[in-house]
């Protein structure tokens, strides 16, 4: 310690001898010793406990709900794959002009069937119904002239 | 038909309020004998098809012959009232049919009887020689739906004419001979051929199906209804099979298809008296039509799966 080391000490020993600090020291000492109440500390201790248990109530919930909402948001995302209500198969099939055309030839025959009655009918005069293969066994109108 | 075929016996109270020649014409029916001649003609498509048919008649029995020169010459259709027997001399075969009885009197009554329709009757033209009554249907609008020419005092029908919805003819027959109360032989109503094969309209069908590539798809008989013929149509491009059934008068349709269909088209297209039942079976659409309910033609959609052959299915 050199002589100008031992010059600031003596000058911070008078700086805390003064008359100033004398009297916020008294200031302080006069000030009233607080005790912490046990009344206080109780229902600090019960209101943590209480936070405790609202989180630990709040968690479990979570634990089982956060799967189920889970469960519940994937199950619609299936159904809405799967079968996809809003493609009813209302236009499947394209407008060819089938539908009309059976109703039209149903149309058609029932009237036909009219004009035939006993007769042949329109299927019977147009259709293979009528067969023109001809069967080897029988015999026809010349066989019977050259006997 | 009640000329050309004039069929079925005519029951009672159910013709009130109708026309009093069609009145006579319908209860002719069971009495009525004759011969004749006439010519059909129908229109499908664009072209119309005509020919000229011989008929016997006595009662309920009838028997159609063809002139020489028809295609059809040599075929030879016995009917009575129990059966319809079809000849076919190229082949050799006689074909069994249901009979198609009453079914066409009944309609002209119930034309009588449906309020949509205006019957009148105005002096006929002179057909075969014969003096003849008209008897016009039309609708409310006042649009030809039909024409009948009947000769009053026997009540045969001599010529009748069926038109579209626009009016224009689609087929009609009429007389070119008659004679009325002839002689007639009684075999003339029986098919004799020792060596003639018997077949049904199902055999027909399965022909059909396999000659077109369609599986043979049929309604049983256990339904009350019986197969009358099958014929290939083509639908809008589509490949199909008309099937048609008889069950007394009443008629019942199947269709073959070798396409899909929109089921609700369908039934859009065919209105409110006309029930449609659809379903797929071996890759072909079956359509079952016919004025019965959807109900009944839904059960008969599921004889026709179980009847198919498994090795179809």
């Amino acid at each position: 310690m050199n002589g100008r080391d031992l010059d600031r000490m003596n000058s911070v020993d008078d700086m805390i001898e003064s008359p100033e600090q004398h009297s916020v020291r008294k200031l302080v000492q006069a000030l009233p010793e607080e005790s912490l109440s046990l009344a206080w500390r109780s229902s600090l201790n019960e209101k943590l406990l209480e936070t405790a248990a609202a989180k630990k109530r709040r968690n479990r919930l979570n634990w089982i709900l956060r799967p189920a909402l889970g469960l519940g948001l994937a199950s619609v995302l299936a159904v809405i794959v799967l079968f996809h209500p809003s493609q009813a198969p209302k236009s499947s099939t394209p407008d060819r002009g089938i539908e009309s055309a059976i109703v039209s030839d149903h149309r058609a025959s029932v009237l036909l069937g009219e004009v035939s009655s006993a007769g042949l009918n329109v299927n019977e005069v147009a259709s293979e119904a009528n067969p023109q293969e001809p069967d080897d066994g029988l015999w026809t109108d010349s066989d019977v002239q050259g006997l | 038909m009640l000329a050309a075929g004039q069929h079925g016996r005519p029951g009672r109270g159910r013709f009130e309020g109708i026309p009093p020649l069609l009145l006579r014409a319908i209860r002719a029916q069971p009495s009525l004998r004759y011969k004749g001649a006439y010519t059909t003609e129908f229109r499908q498509g664009p072209a119309s098809i005509r020919h000229q048919e011989y008929i016997t008649r006595e009662g309920d029995r009838y028997r159609i012959d063809f002139p020489n020169d028809s295609q059809f010459a040599g075929q030879v259709i016995i009917e009575n009232s129990r059966e319809r027997l079809h000849y076919h001399p190229i082949t050799n075969e006689i074909v069994q049919q249901p009979p198609r009885h009453g079914e066409v009197w009944e309609r002209i009554a119930n034309l009588a009887n449906n309020r949509k329709f205006v019957l009148t009757t105005v002096p006929g033209e002179l057909i075969a020689g014969m003096r003849t009554e008209e008897l016009v249907v039309s609708d409310r609008a006042g649009n030809l739906v039909q024409r009948l020419y009947i000769e009053p005092i026997s009540g045969l029908i001599m010529k009748r004419q069926l038109f579209d919805f626009v009016g224009t003819q689609i087929g009609y027959f009429e007389f070119t001979e008659v004679a009325l109360n002839p002689k007639i032989e009684p075999d003339t109503f029986v098919i004799k051929r020792r060596d003639a094969r018997v077949i049904t309209p199902r055999i027909q069908l399965e022909r059909l199906c396999r000659r077109r590539g369609f599986h043979v798809v049929f309604l049983p008989p256990s339904s009350g209804y019986k197969l009358e013929g099958a014929s290939p149509r083509n639908f809008a491009g589509t490949d199909g099979l008309v099937q048609s059934y008889l069950n007394g008068n009443e008629r019942l349709w199947v269709y073959d298809l070798k396409g899909p269909i929109n089921a609700n088209r369908l039934r859009q297209n065919a209105g409110r008296d006309l029930h449609v039942h659809s379903f797929e079976l071996n890759g072909e659409t079956i359509v079952l039509m016919a004025k019965i309910d959807e109900q009944t033609l839904a059960r008969f959609a599921t004889l026709m799966e179980s009847g198919t052959p498994a090795r179809q299915r």
